[in-house]
């Protein structure tokens, strides 16, 4: 166990907390109605964004097409599903079959042998995702890149789902479906995006990782130096397809679609999602698929948001898009990544500046400094509803203020501030409406 | 039903329409190196435009006359190059002045494409039906006769014209088009204002012969086909541009016409499996150019 | 006697109708500094180029460490031994320096994907391995200081010298420098002029040098080949070079 002796003790120990964190949430979470289905949708979402991230991101391709690959994660889950179950239906007899399987969505648990159903037959899907996507990328991606390439995986998602349209038994027009039968659970899919991660991680730290970021970002020199290019690109886009696979193995089990869904929309959604969080920014990509799925099926469904957000995401995803390409091009967390590092900085003490050193009123300074507070307080007190809220409000208004200084430290302590203060405020909206949720059930 | 014939009738008729959209992503892809994913819009502008004129205009004195449509087509062309123009103006110039990425600029389309076809979504009319000014017949000599003549209009502009000199500089390198005084903020806005009024032209022509049509009628009726169409002639190259298009609008039509052993329902397949292959030999297009980099 | 590292036979190359190289051989011992000069336009990258494995020559053959790499892509000679350095610069801007360096140690490293992914021990060893090769080759050329900075930040002669760094890091036979000098000014020229008489002591690599600047070349090369429009007009030590009538001609014209 050499890596367990490399690891920082104290990230390992904030990683096992946060897990442990979600891992309870996902557990309590089914004993309401909306929040597995929330929670499922964020874990796959993350997953299928990560699998696009790693094209698009880390090697730098552009690929238009995810859409088909996780509907052929889709369809081989649910044809895999149904097979399973008529084997053992004939060979157990039906009832015993139905109430091993059978997940009662209130207060119901999933028995032991479905999570191993579902997660079998999730790694088969997703094998057989990576088969094609393997001869796929063997026949693009050696002669095709830009936005060529782009169109052509495009044109090859489509070409997936108009063969899933065509035959009933892949999908036809209105969708196959195993979700009657049996559905997942949001801790299982946490589990998966966990594994996941930690897969993506491991692989680009590796010598193969580093052959994808070279290739990224100069083809000629990484094949001058050894990389074959080729076949990097290859490997990273059969990678991407086995997790496009799995993203797609396990939607069968949480919500039904039809082969139409996994169109042009849905590839440019999860394009829109990694944008949204930074190119090559793994843990970008998640916060922008938690910030997707909440607005879709959370924030759209309150009641004091108007009916036009709900009815029209085209437009509100368009200019968001836009704005960002315009004003922020590198997305939420540009190609940086959420460490624990950087979260625990932002509480470290900045060296105290001078008020001789400014060149303008301190009163910049005072700003930024009472932004920082108020964020940390309103962090800690973010579970208490309007309190932690309006604390984290005041350190937002403080922040911006103090943004403003001309001197760069202010500045810096500023944005701490700023930051925590937005962390606090989605905290205290997410937290509080999910134990409300948990506690009035 | 229909013949094979008439289905290449009516395959030439498509591809003509399909080859004048394909002409603005032509040009547009050409010029600013970026897949204009907002045309498929100003295709549905266009249409929409045409259709609200006619229809006013029928109850006017001009009734179902040649004017009344000649109107509409000069209105919804108007229209379309203005939408497009303020696209280019708001959305891409200010990328390109940052110097941005290709990545940013065609995100940047989709979304401004993603804008467009909500806001019309968001106006949810029903199904409409344009006004039938002409018959089939004639609907076929107007696409190929417009088809012929613009094209071989924008090719002596492109190779023969000042203006088209120095689109064509632009295209070829942008900062020493500049250098050489070439304004190409404006080319490129007008690269974006013949591309738009194609689109309206050809929309235009898709209904004369009051073909029925929703707000879908840019993004899901007509959809990628003329993107597709572009590519596979060859990107920037405008005879590829109608070649492809002449191609695309054939393959639809015979499998409309084989309807009934079920093709019409592989149109995707079969269309995209083509591109595909087409660009897995040629991987510029069957007209383009290919570029390689220099170490 | 030294071994051959490096042998063209003959290599012609033909870009539509035009020559760009005429028959041009060359032969590079262990060890060796070989400078390869000419006007601009002579065919000196052309040449490079086909050496590295980017053009394919239309004729003759490319010998490394005496296999015939005639049709081998780059990175399949890259682990023969030949590695380069590009005239424009082509670091990998957004990876750190300690990166870039390992980039180039990765044909040295044959562990599986299971062993990248499940972190094994091998994976541990050969990491661990590279690295260090890697801090001792940044070292030497004084680099260890921006270890873990991005490669785009670096100034731009620091950048000149990771390349190098880079391309040791493939442990080559042969080091092919491609207009090292490129931009510099004579201070600068001056130091990376130490910095290739030291990697060739410490690496113990033979190195060919295509250079613009007469006085790099003439002060370290052991010998010299002059080519102008794609043949070879002169080879020679540096004194024969600046002596030799064909050559001045070819520099100052007629």
């Amino acid at each position: 166990m050499i890596w367990f002796k490399r690891m920082n003790k104290r990230n390992l120990i904030s990683t096992v907390i946060g897990v442990l964190v979600l891992t309870l949430i996902s557990v309590f979470s089914t004993k309401s109605f909306e929040l597995p289905k929330i929670l499922n949708l964020i874990f796959i979402y993350s997953i299928a964004a990560l699998a696009l991230n790693i094209v698009c991101g880390c090697l730098g391709e552009f690929v238009l097409g995810h859409g088909g690959f996780i509907l052929i994660g889709y369809t081989t889950a649910v044809l895999l599903m149904q097979q399973l179950s008529k084997l053992f239906t004939k060979s157990m007899g039906k009832v015993y079959f139905k109430e091993m399987l059978v997940y009662v969505v209130r207060g119901g648990e999933l028995h032991p042998m479905g999570y191993i159903f579902i997660i079998l037959t999730v790694i088969i899907a997703a094998l057989i995702t990576a088969v094609i996507g393997f001869v796929v990328g063997l026949i693009a991606l050696g002669r095709l890149k830009g936005d060529y390439l782009a169109i052509v995986t495009l044109g090859i998602s489509l070409i997936f789902v108009n063969i899933c349209k065509n035959f009933d038994k892949l999908g036809g027009g209105t969708g196959i479906s195993i979700t009657t039968t049996i559905s997942s659970t949001p801790l299982l899919n946490l589990g998966f995006l966990v594994a996941c991660l930690i897969l993506i991680l491991t692989f680009m730290g590796s010598r193969f990782g580093r052959n994808i970021l070279a290739c990224r970002d100069d083809n000629i020199a990484a094949e001058a130096c050894g990389v074959p290019v080729n076949k990097t690109k290859v490997i990273a886009f059969t990678f991407s397809s086995l997790l496009a696979g799995i993203g797609g193995a396990l939607l069968a089990f949480v919500q039904p679609q039809a082969p139409t869904a996994f169109g042009q929309d849905m590839s440019i959604l999860f394009l829109i999602i990694i944008v949204l969080g930074g190119l090559g920014s793994l843990t970008g990509s998640i916060i922008a698929a938690i910030l997707i799925v909440l607005y879709e099926n959370w924030f759209c469904v309150q009641s004091w948001v108007p009916d036009f957000f709900a009815n029209n995401p085209k437009i509100i995803y368009g200019i968001i898009l836009v704005l960002i390409m315009l004003f922020r091009s590198s997305g939420i967390l540009g190609k940086n990544e959420f460490t624990w590092n950087w979260f625990y900085k932002m509480f470290k003490k900045e060296k105290k500046v001078e008020v001789s050193e400014l060149n303008e009123s301190p009163i910049f300074y005072k700003f930024a400094k009472l932004s920082k507070i108020f964020g940390i307080i309103a962090l800690c007190l973010c579970y208490i509803p309007l309190i932690g809220e309006s604390l984290a409000v005041a350190g937002i208004v403080f922040g911006s203020i103090g943004k403003k200084s001309s001197n760069e430290t202010v500045r810096r302590v500023a944005s701490k501030g700023l930051t925590l203060s937005v962390i606090s405020v989605i905290i205290s909206h997410l937290v509080i409406d999910i134990l409300v949720i948990i506690l009035m059930q | 039903m229909n013949t094979l014939l008439e289905g290449l009738k009516q395959g030439l008729e498509l591809g003509s329409i399909f080859a004048l959209m394909a002409l603005g992503y032509s040009m547009v892809y050409g010029i600013v190196k970026m897949i204009n994913f907002a045309h498929s819009e100003f295709i549905t502008i266009g249409g929409f435009l045409a259709y609200f004129i006619t229809e006013s205009l029928l109850t006017s004195t001009l009734g179902s006359s040649v004017w009344n449509l000649l109107i509409a087509l000069v209105a919804a062309i108007i229209i379309c190059v203005i939408v497009a123009i303020i696209t280019e103006r708001f959305a891409y110039r200010p990328l390109r002045k940052k110097g941005s990425s290709r990545i940013t600029a065609l995100i940047t389309a989709i979304g401004v494409s993603y804008i467009f076809s909500g806001i019309m979504n968001a106006i949810e009319p029903e199904q409409l039906q344009f006004h039938k000014f002409v018959d089939k017949n004639t609907s076929f000599y107007i696409a190929i006769i417009t088809t012929a003549v613009l094209l071989a209009a924008l090719t002596f502009f492109v190779k023969k014209t000042k203006i088209g000199i120095a689109m064509r500089a632009v295209s070829e390198n942008e900062q020493a088009a500049k250098l050489m005084g070439i304004n190409n903020n404006f080319i490129i806005s007008l690269t974006f204002m013949i591309g738009s009024a194609l689109a309206a032209i050809g929309v235009v022509i898709y209904l004369l012969d009051g073909e029925c049509f929703t707000f879908e009628i840019g993004s899901v009726t007509i959809g990628l086909y003329p993107f597709v169409a572009a590519v596979i002639g060859g990107i920037g190259s405008l005879p590829g541009a109608v070649i492809g298009g002449f191609l695309i609008g054939i393959i639809r039509a015979i499998t409309q016409v084989y309807s009934n052993i079920g093709l019409s329902s592989w149109v995707d397949t079969i269309i995209y499996g083509i591109f595909v292959i087409i660009l897995l030999f040629k991987p510029s297009g069957l007209l383009g150019k290919d570029v390689r980099e220099k170490v | 006697m030294a071994n051959t590292v490096l042998k063209a036979n003959n290599i012609t190359i033909v870009f539509g109708g035009l020559k760009a190289v005429d028959n041009f051989s060359i032969e590079i011992k262990e060890g060796e500094l070989v400078g390869l000069i000419g006007p601009n336009g002579a065919g000196k990258t052309t040449v490079f180029n086909m050496l590295t494995g980017v053009y394919v020559p239309t004729s003759g053959t490319v010998e490394l460490c005496g296999k015939d790499v005639t049709k081998l892509s780059p990175h399949k000679r890259v682990e023969l031994g030949i590695a380069r350095t590009f005239q424009n610069i082509r670091l990998f801007k957004r990876m750190s320096v300690l990166e870039n360096v390992k980039v180039c140690s990765n044909i040295h490293m044959n562990y599986s994907m299971f062993d990248g992914i499940f972190k094994t021990k091998k994976y541990f060893e050969q990491e661990d391995r590279a690295t260090e090769e890697a801090m001792e080759i940044l070292k030497v050329l004084g680099l260890e200081e921006y270890v873990n900075e991005e490669a785009q930040n670096l100034p731009y002669g620091k950048q000149r010298k990771l390349e190098i760094a880079r391309a040791l890091a493939s442990r080559p036979a042969v080091l092919c420098l491609d207009e090292p000098a490129a931009g510099m000014n004579p201070i600068e020229t001056e130091e990376l002029m130490e910095t290739i008489k030291i990697v060739r002591e410490k690496f113990n690599t033979a190195i060919l040098l295509i250079e613009h600047d007469m006085k790099l070349v003439m002060g370290i090369c052991e010998w010299i080949k002059v080519i102008s429009f794609g043949k070879e007009i002169a080879t020679g030590t540096p004194v024969e070079i600046r002596n030799n009538k064909e050559v001045i001609t070819a520099y100052l014209g007629e």
